[in-house]
């Protein structure tokens, strides 16, 4: 059950992270620690298989503010993790990168305001629930369920601004 | 239910993401087999933090409870001294633990019981078990 839920999970688990730290090196060590801190607490207390990927994103969210709360107090200005790296590594796999719609596609997730980029990550590449998004990110199913609407639009709009249909 | 974001939803659908390093990989797959083969059972609940001030909680418990048992054993001259040696090694094979010791010790030895009682331990059921 772990396995599969690590080759299931593990890239949207990698893509998430990677949005919430400052590089990919960051992003992996959060994911491992996550991953592990997980398996350790529910590996023997009979979790089903459906609950774990929200646990492991939700273990992903709170590996990184316990980072940035340690980081915060070796050093204050690193509090604001998780901006500067947007600009470096791609998003998704190189094979998509090469189709310009796709491009064009990645580069308007970039732009979206943080909050909106977060439920979009954990709707369609967590596939997670409202309700379980909500409960990773400690808001409400409807303030996500708005956010992820606002993120479509702003996507829809931002590529039929660059001329995608 | 079709909404008009369906093709974009499709659209995103279709992007994968970019694949979690193979290092980090298989330091997970690694760790869960390390783990469940037995390595580190004992702490495997509590993270890396945790378990080691659990075991540096342990390692001092231990320590101070051998400490107080060295000073806690009955010294083999004075009780060559005494004649008492083959009494003391009978009943110490005997002893269930250490909160019966000073009562035997008590009985054999032949010196004031509350006198023992301030000589083993600041425990307090024990000094009520010797004045009984």
């Amino acid at each position: 059950m772990w396995h599969r839920l690590l080759h299931r999970a593990g890239d949207g688990l990698f893509l998430y992270a990677r949005q919430l730290c400052r590089n990919d090196a960051d992003a992996a060590d959060v994911v491992q620690e996550a991953f592990l801190r997980v398996w350790r607490k529910h590996a023997r207390n009979g979790v089903t298989e459906p609950d774990l990927p929200a646990l492991c994103y939700a273990a992903v969210r709170y590996t990184v503010l316990d980072r940035q709360r340690q980081a915060a107090r070796r050093h204050r200005r690193e509090i604001a993790a998780g901006e500067s790296w947007y600009d470096q590594s791609p998003l998704f796999a190189s094979s998509l990168e090469q189709d310009e719609e796709y491009a064009q596609l990645e580069a308007a997730i970039r732009r979206l305001p943080v909050e909106q980029r977060e439920v979009l990550t954990l709707k369609i590449w967590g596939d997670l629930t409202f309700q379980q998004i909500a409960t990773v990110t400690g808001e409400s199913p409807n303030t996500i369920a708005s956010r992820y609407r606002l993120a479509l639009a702003a996507l829809r709009q931002q590529l039929a601004k660059a001329g995608t249909p | 239910m079709s909404t008009q974001f369906d093709s974009l939803e499709h659209q995103l659908n279709a992007l994968r993401p970019t694949p979690l390093p193979a290092p980090a990989r298989r330091h997970i797959l690694h760790e869960m087999e390390r783990r469940s083969t037995g390595g580190g059972s004992v702490f495997r609940g509590l993270d890396h933090q945790h378990r080691a001030g659990v075991q540096l909680a342990v390692a001092a418990a231990l320590f101070a409870a051998l400490v107080m048992g060295w000073n806690w054993l009955p010294s083999p001259s004075r009780m060559t001294r005494r004649g008492h040696t083959a009494d003391l090694a009978s009943s110490a094979v005997s002893l269930p633990s250490l909160a019966t010791w000073g009562t035997t010790l008590a009985a054999v030895y032949p010196i004031g019981e509350n006198s023992v009682a301030v000589l083993r331990s600041p425990s307090v059921l024990t000094n009520i078990q010797i004045r009984h």
